[in-house]
């Protein structure tokens, strides 16, 4: 019972954190579960159970607000899907600590890639004022609100961002993450996407890339189904809370939160490997 | 793939035909996530043993499903609407997760 209500513990505290920056709680949890002894083949089911909980769990507000992009979410996910089924096949024939240093460098790539912008890249437009937030049908741009503007985006350089999508997969598939760290500067960095739809729609595709990657661990016989559990209620209720500071936190705040955890994320994982 | 303008993007009178697409989807994950807790954390309060077991494999059961059955309903939408290329990827994105299935059992 007390392993539970830490795994529970330790869930709800990664999925708040996680949801503020857009980068999903298994990043963290993950690194936190190995510190407290458990090898990176147990902890990733329980970082894939997180991030699945966490996506669920943030879905409805992210969608109330238009700012999830399913269609570049969708075009993101087949990539990073089929990359994450390769990663976790793979995972049990790569030594452990590859596996926990494809993480930690997975981790500081996605703190350089979103600390090193600065600035507002997609302004308001006075055009599309009125236009409600959300997707344009059939193509990969939109608008979101945010501070009384409505702002337009398109996505750019898709070939690109897809590549940095099939790393986040098969990093995402082989240490038990979401990829989240790596699609939400994929969507926002190399492909212009705001930080806040490409934090919403990371959340929304980590969601699948989890259900993916948990199910070739089941088939694996590697999920523990109590343990389970303890870490979906855990996320569940800490995504909740970090999507509903999320909502209401600057885009640049945003990146400074969400790289400022990579960062001490790459630090501690990377650390423990040498 | 890439570039696009909003069909009808300046602001109207007129009443926004993309308001409220994502309702029935909303309701349907909010009912998710509430069943998805309760069942998680009764399999928590039961701790171990059989009845744990099955109640924390209905937690994840739900929990796994809920991001490709919102795949397979957006591709349903897109589909119906016309939307071939998205619909199609959004329908491939369905059956990946199955064929890892598949294949880690075969492995």
């Amino acid at each position: 019972m007390s392993d539970l209500v830490l795994h529970a513990g330790f869930s709800f505290l990664t999925a708040f954190l996680g949801a503020l920056g857009g980068i999903g709680g298994a990043t963290i949890l993950v690194p936190l579960l190995m510190v407290t002894g458990l090898g990176i083949l147990e902890a990733a089911p329980l970082g894939l159970v997180s991030v699945a909980a966490t996506s669920l769990s943030a879905s409805t507000r992210q969608l109330e607000a238009g700012l999830v992009h399913h269609r570049l979410g969708v075009t993101v996910e087949v990539v990073a899907s089929s990359f994450a089924i390769v990663g976790a096949l793979a995972s049990t024939a790569v030594p452990e600590v590859w596996l926990a240093r494809s993480l930690g460098l997975g981790a500081l790539a996605g703190a350089v890639f979103t600390l090193a912008r600065r600035g507002t890249r997609n302004r308001g437009e006075v055009a599309f004022l009125g236009d409600s937030a959300g997707e344009w049908p059939g193509t990969l741009g939109g608008t979101y609100h945010f501070d009384g503007h409505s702002v337009p985006y398109q996505a750019r350089r898709v070939g690109l961002g897809l590549g940095v999508a099939a790393t986040a997969g098969a990093i995402s598939g082989m240490a038990g993450v979401g990829g989240g760290f790596l699609k939400t500067p994929a969507m926002s960095e190399v492909m212009h996407v705001p930080v806040k739809v490409a934090g919403a729609t990371a959340t929304f595709t980590s969601g699948v890339t989890a259900a993916a990657g948990l199910l070739v661990f089941v088939g694996q016989g590697r999920v523990e189904l109590t343990d389970s559990a303890a870490v979906a209620l855990g996320a569940l209720v800490g995504a909740a809370l970090g999507a509903r500071v999320q909502a209401r936190l600057q885009a640049s705040r945003a990146r400074l939160v969400t790289g400022a955890i990579l960062l001490v994320v790459a630090a501690v994982v990377i650390g423990r490997t040498l | 793939m890439s570039a696009g303008h909003p069909p009808g993007s300046h602001g109207g009178a007129a009443p926004d035909p993309r308001a409220g697409r994502f309702d029935a989807l909303t309701s349907a994950l909010r009912v998710t996530q509430l069943a998805v807790a309760l069942l998680a954390a009764t399999a928590i309060v039961v701790g171990s043993g059989p009845a744990a077991a099955v109640l924390g494999a209905a937690a994840l059961g739900a929990l796994v499903a809920a991001g490709p059955v919102r795949v397979a309903w957006l591709a349903q939408r897109w589909l119906r609407r016309g939307d071939r290329l998205y619909g199609s990827l959004a329908v491939l994105l369905v059956v990946l997760p199955v064929l890892g299935l598949v294949v880690s059992i075969l492995l």
